[in-house]
């Protein structure tokens, strides 16, 4: 624990996932629009035709404005945020892959170049040398992905570099090269709907519906081809990553809006762009990059939760931890941290909970454990590893648990059972099962359902049970609720959570 | 152990070693943190030049037919500060990473920042209907976002070799709202590098009136160039030289008896001479060019000595908390064959559509 944590007013993750997303929607049309830009010019220039050569230069200025500005600088923001955020995950990439980043910044550099050339080049160059330059633009954009694309596969599936160590097993690790395909398709579509919304002005309706369907086709085959690549892709990752993808939880729950959006997408664009391309206009392609941004977004909301609890899977944990010093927990030291305020507790929150948690916003602790007693929070700690959802061994030691148990408690709030006195007895029975039992078990879904085990019982004999658990296996915390508790956690395990 | 390249580390699985040894990244940062000044100053420089000097020949050339070039040149600022920035975090990784989270929403707004800054110059470059008050009164708001941006890098860099200040300031504040505390150090340490863009731009205006045909050769513009290089020097020396006062006793006296004085007083050297030959050259017509080719080198050394000046002094200041002798060394020598591969085809390739840019008969 050798940097300071920051706190935002938003989740970390929150945080980087929206700076990240946005540059992604641009960087990827970078790559494809640059594909586009040399195809449309080289077809104008073939054809002689002035006005299709006129729209390439209006989408020119567009792609210089939005890919060399707001792409470059986001790209960076990029950086600057994760080095805020998870300082040990960042060094951990630049010094394993610093000559990658630094292959990566000459081709950025090649590209930044090529596109304002190409960009300004326009009456100042001969076509064959414009065109050229159009090229290079792409390929160095290309290459650029090619490099970012295999640290960003790393951190998903880092292969055989958790044994070696060595550069080339990270880098060309086993999500590499269909990771690489998919995000080029992504590229083409992307191309597409950019260009249908620069197009989407036009006066002369002929020229339109031509650009218009020529942009479609861009999309619609990047979009057709992303399904084979994607389901590539997804094979590609270990059984032991995929099989988080559960009903109900959070990368099932982005890989549906991935899909869904992505069906709507191509469903809307073959009509918008292929079949009515002259009434497509500015609000209907809008709509698409739309859809095209939620699709794309949810594909990396699952990419990322795919990962979770790691920043590099199987190797760094989110809460700033190696799985090797993991592997001497539980711990008998109290944790150090190098920065550290007069409060124990909330250092404590910060370094080991702020990396994917808020108390009462975006993942927040607050509706989990609001009413729960220290001391059995605070057993929780060391049985992270058994929740449903998959979490980052406690760093600290008892005494460790203990303080960051009644931080949070305290910052949670009050029970929501005293706080609404007049729920009715399932949802009281909801809640306490929730916090007591919901963090390793579900009644009857697919994390070990209790529904079973508790059929044909009373409500006493469920108490019996629920009194008994500290001693049935270490796994679980001994029981310490009240009184209260326990008759509502025993009816609702006992046939409440029915009705 | 290798006193020059740390100790090297077998490669036996995950490590945090570094992948290369440490005078190798040491160059690189020097070679492009140079670069990344040359064009940062070109920027930061060229932009007070045109909004100070209301009459010059400079300003009327920008505003004519040439504004277009600063978001250019804020494009290659940025491109060329990623890579000093990725090879500092290589080996001065925790400090940098300490002092920016310390200062978290400083360092984080200049993202922002920069966006509306450069798209602000793309504003007056791109638009052609507004008027030239508007046009001045935007670029004065882009002057304030670069001086924001240039001044937290300042202040951070600063405090990233101030690691005896860290702990006090994250107890003092631990949300990321602290702000370096030694404000007039920072300020004359940022000063003088303003003052000093602004000379490097006096070299750009030169370097202008040589290859733009429209100023081709102009006297009016190299006196100006000239000037503007000469009042830049004066006073990037001096409030150099204040900034030196403002450092502690103790470590200034360690950097006067380090390399990092040769290196300063190498590049005051370089400087003095690059006047000379400028201020001569421009008095013989038949010699300006060659002047300004050798004056435009001269400061080019000059600058790069005071890269290498900075870097001994960040030593002085990180002593007691690195040592690059005990630098853990990993063996990368296949990917770094891929960067200096591509490295040298990249430059290959630009070298080509610049010549071909510049070269074409529309230019």
């Amino acid at each position: 624990m050798n940097y300071p944590v920051w706190e935002p007013f938003i989740a970390n993750s929150l945080l980087i996932a929206i700076i990240a997303v946005v540059h992604v929607f641009v960087s990827h049309f970078a790559i494809g629009g640059g594909l586009y830009l040399i195809l449309a010019e080289t077809w104008a220039r073939a054809k002689n035709d002035l006005k299709h050569l006129e729209y390439v230069k209006k989408l020119s200025r567009f792609f210089v404005l939005l890919t060399v500005v707001f792409g470059a600088v986001t790209g960076v923001g990029i950086w600057v945020t994760i080095g805020l955020i998870h300082p040990t995950g960042t060094k951990w990439l630049i010094n394993n892959f610093v000559w990658g980043w630094a292959t990566e910044w000459v081709f950025f550099l090649i590209e930044i170049a090529a596109a304002l050339m190409y960009y300004y080049g326009w009456q100042r160059l001969k076509p064959k040398v414009h065109l050229a330059i159009g090229w290079i633009y792409f390929i160095a954009a290309w290459l650029s992905l090619f490099i970012i694309n295999g640290i960003v596969a790393f951190m998903l599936t880092p292969g055989q570099w958790l044994a070696s160590g060595s550069f080339w097993d990270g880098f060309f690790n086993p999500t590499f090269w269909p990771s690489l395909f998919f995000r080029t398709f992504i590229c083409l579509t992307l191309a597409g709907l950019y260009a249908g919304l620069v197009v989407a002005k036009e006066k002369d309706i002929n020229l339109k519906k031509r650009i218009m369907r020529r942009n479609g086709l861009f999309a619609v085959v990047g979009l057709l081809f992303t399904i084979p690549s994607g389901w590539w892709y997804y094979k590609a990752i270990p059984a032991a990553l995929t099989g988080a993808i559960l009903p109900g939880s959070i990368p099932a729950t982005a890989m549906e809006i991935m899909i869904i959006t992505a069906v709507i997408l191509l469903i809307l664009t073959i009509l918008s762009f292929l079949i009515f391309p002259r009434h497509s206009g500015y609000v209907s392609a809008s709509i698409l990059l739309l859809f095209a941004l939620v699709s794309m977004g949810g594909f990396e909301w699952m990419r990322e939760s795919l990962r979770k609890p790691f920043i590099i899977t199987d190797f760094l944990y989110s809460n700033h931890i190696t799985t090797a010093e993991a592997a001497n927990l539980p711990a008998d030291n109290p944790l150090p941290i190098a920065f550290n305020s007069d409060n124990r507790g909330h250092d404590l929150y910060l370094y080991t909970c702020r990396s994917c948690h808020t108390i009462d916003c975006y993942n927040g602790l607050a509706p989990s454990i609001a009413g729960l007693d220290a001391e059995y929070l605070s057993e929780l700690m060391p049985r992270l590893q058994y929740f449903r959802v998959a979490m980052p061994p406690f760093p600290g030691n008892k005494p460790d648990g203990i303080v960051l148990a009644k931080f949070i408690l305290e910052q949670a709030g009050p029970d929501p059972l005293e706080k609404n006195k007049n729920l009715p007895e399932t949802e009281k029975g909801q809640i306490v099962f929730n916090r007591r039992c919901g963090f390793c078990h579900t009644m009857n879904g697919h994390s070990r359902p209790l529904a079973e085990s508790f059929t044909d019982m009373d409500s006493e004999e469920a108490s019996d049970i629920i009194m008994m658990i500290g001693d049935l296996t270490d796994q679980m915390p001994p029981w310490s609720g009240s009184e209260t508790e326990l008759l509502t956690l025993s009816d609702y395990l006992a046939g409440g959570w029915q009705k | 152990m290798n006193i020059l390249n740390g100790i090297i580390l077998a490669n036996t699985g995950p490590s945090l070693a570094i992948p290369g040894p440490y005078w190798l990244f040491t160059l690189l940062h020097w070679l492009t943190f140079a670069l990344h000044l040359i064009a940062m100053n070109l920027l930061f420089g060229g932009l007070i030049i045109l909004l100070i000097s209301k009459n010059s020949p400079f300003r009327k050339l920008m505003f004519d037919t040439e504004i277009r070039l600063f978001p250019t040149v804020m494009a290659a600022t940025i491109t060329l500060g990623v890579a000093p920035l990725l090879f500092t975090q290589v080996i001065y990784g925790k400090f940098f990473y300490t002092a920016t989270i310390l200062s978290s929403w400083q360092w984080f707004l200049i993202i922002p920042v920069l966006l509306i800054t450069y798209y602000l110059l793309y504003l007056v470059a791109m638009k052609k209907n507004i008027s030239l008050s508007i046009k001045t009164n935007i670029l004065w708001l882009a002057l304030i976002g670069l001086i924001f941006i240039s001044f937290t890098y300042t202040a951070l860099s600063d405090l990233a070799e101030k690691p005896e200040l860290w702990n006090n300031l994250y107890k003092a504040a631990p949300g990321g709202t602290s702000l370096n505390p030694d404000w007039m150090q920072i300020f004359f340490r940022w000063a003088h590098m303003a003052v000093g863009a602004m000379a490097v731009a006096g070299i750009g205006i030169l370097i202008f009136s040589l290859y733009f045909p429209k100023v081709k050769d102009n006297p009016d513009l190299q006196r100006f160039g000239a000037r503007i290089y000469l009042l830049g020097v004066i006073k990037a020396a001096l409030f150099g030289l204040i900034y030196l006062f403002t450092i502690d006793t103790k470590i200034l006296m360690e950097f006067l008896g380090s390399p990092g004085l040769h290196a300063l007083l190498a590049g005051i050297i370089v400087n003095i001479g690059a006047l000379i030959v400028l201020f001569k050259g421009l008095k013989n017509k038949t010699k300006t060019r060659q002047a300004i080719l050798w004056g435009s080198g001269l400061v080019l050394g000059g600058l790069f000595c005071m890269v290498s000046a900075r870097h001994y002094l960040r030593l002085i200041y990180l002593d007691k908390y690195f040592a690059p002798d005990k630098l853990t060394i990993g063996s990368q020598y296949s990917p770094l064959i891929m960067f200096l591969i591509t490295f040298v085809i990249g430059l290959g390739v630009l070298w080509w559509m610049l010549k071909k840019y510049f070269k074409s008969p529309a230019a």
